[in-house]
């Protein structure tokens, strides 16, 4: 991967985790948790980087193991689709449970806390992904957040 | 079975999703501490649903056939439709915020609060039914299907 993409991505990296900890922070203060700036970030931070190492072990892995077993165009478009679905489960599963344990509060609201993280990200996301896709003809397909297949 | 067969699964399932904003408003006003009966949240959730019914719908499907018919790239008609979605969906937390404001007497940013937990829940549960059954339609017909504009990143 070019180093350019790579300094990139974590510039983007860090203003997205920062943008997340003031929104997780919001949340928070909405659900009359005690919260800092500080607790939203290591939140996310954690989050992050958990998300991070499992998208980049699953894009370092798969691809040999797809040439070992010698799959076809469609059987590995269908294993991304369900890989990609996991994934966003377990985004929203791993994302509940930080933040049940960084602020000690009950389960639902850790889980609305994590739902509403993901599915705002995914809306904008969507749109920034979509905007690049129509200036500049074609999706992204490395770079940009680190883990851009998922 | 056919797209048609899935797309049609996939509206029953979005009925049932938007009809269960009822419960999720009640949840979500009770645990907010303003307590109200349950004929508030159906009151909230059946405008909602003919605001987005009769007006957002009728506005979303009018733009689209104005590009079909003019013959734009489907490229454009692709990103118009995202973006759409994403303006309704804006447009569906304002609306949803203002009437719980109004039907619950709370202030404007619990409110939005409310109507942000309410729809990204709802928009939660669409991603998987959507992802459920595309990857079904996937593994029965080797086609791919999108179901929901948020389902694929």
């Amino acid at each position: 991967m070019d180093p350019t993409i790579i300094l990139v991505d974590i510039a983007i990296l860090i203003i997205i985790l920062i943008l997340r900890a003031l929104y997780t922070n919001w949340l928070a203060i909405k659900l009359k948790w005690e919260s800092s700036f500080r607790r939203g970030f290591l939140v996310n931070l954690v989050w992050i980087i958990i998300l991070v190492v499992i998208s980049l072990l699953i894009i370092f892995i798969t691809p040999p193991i797809f040439i070992e077993f010698g799959l076809i165009v469609d059987e590995i478009n269908s294993i991304y689709l369900i890989i990609s679905f996991s994934i966003f489960i377990i985004n929203v599963i791993i994302g509940t449970f930080i933040v049940h344990s960084f602020y000690k509060k009950e389960f639902w609201g850790s889980l609305v806390v994590s739902i509403i993280m993901v599915i705002s990200e995914r809306a904008i996301m969507l749109i920034i992904n979509v905007c690049i896709y129509i200036f500049f003809g074609q999706f992204l397909t490395e770079g940009f957040y680190l883990f851009t297949p998922f | 079975m056919s797209s048609i067969t899935f797309v049609t699964i996939y509206v029953i399932f979005g009925y049932i999703i938007q009809f269960g904003g009822i419960f999720l408003t009640k949840f979500f006003t009770d645990k907010s501490e303003c307590r109200k009966p349950y004929r508030a949240a159906i009151l909230v959730n059946v405008i909602w649903f003919l605001i987005m019914f009769f007006v957002l719908n009728y506005i979303n499907s009018l733009i689209t056939n104005y590009l079909i018919t003019n013959g734009v790239a489907p490229d454009l008609i692709t990103f118009v439709s995202i973006i759409n979605s994403v303006i309704i969906l804006l447009i569906n937390m304002i609306v949803i915020a203002l009437l719980i404001r109004v039907f619950y007497k709370i202030g404007f940013k619990d409110s939005i609060f409310i109507s942000l937990a309410l729809i990204s829940v709802q928009v939660f549960f669409r991603i998987v039914v959507a992802n459920v059954l595309s990857i079904i339609f996937n593994l029965t017909t080797g086609g791919t299907i999108l179901l929901y504009p948020f389902q694929y990143l």
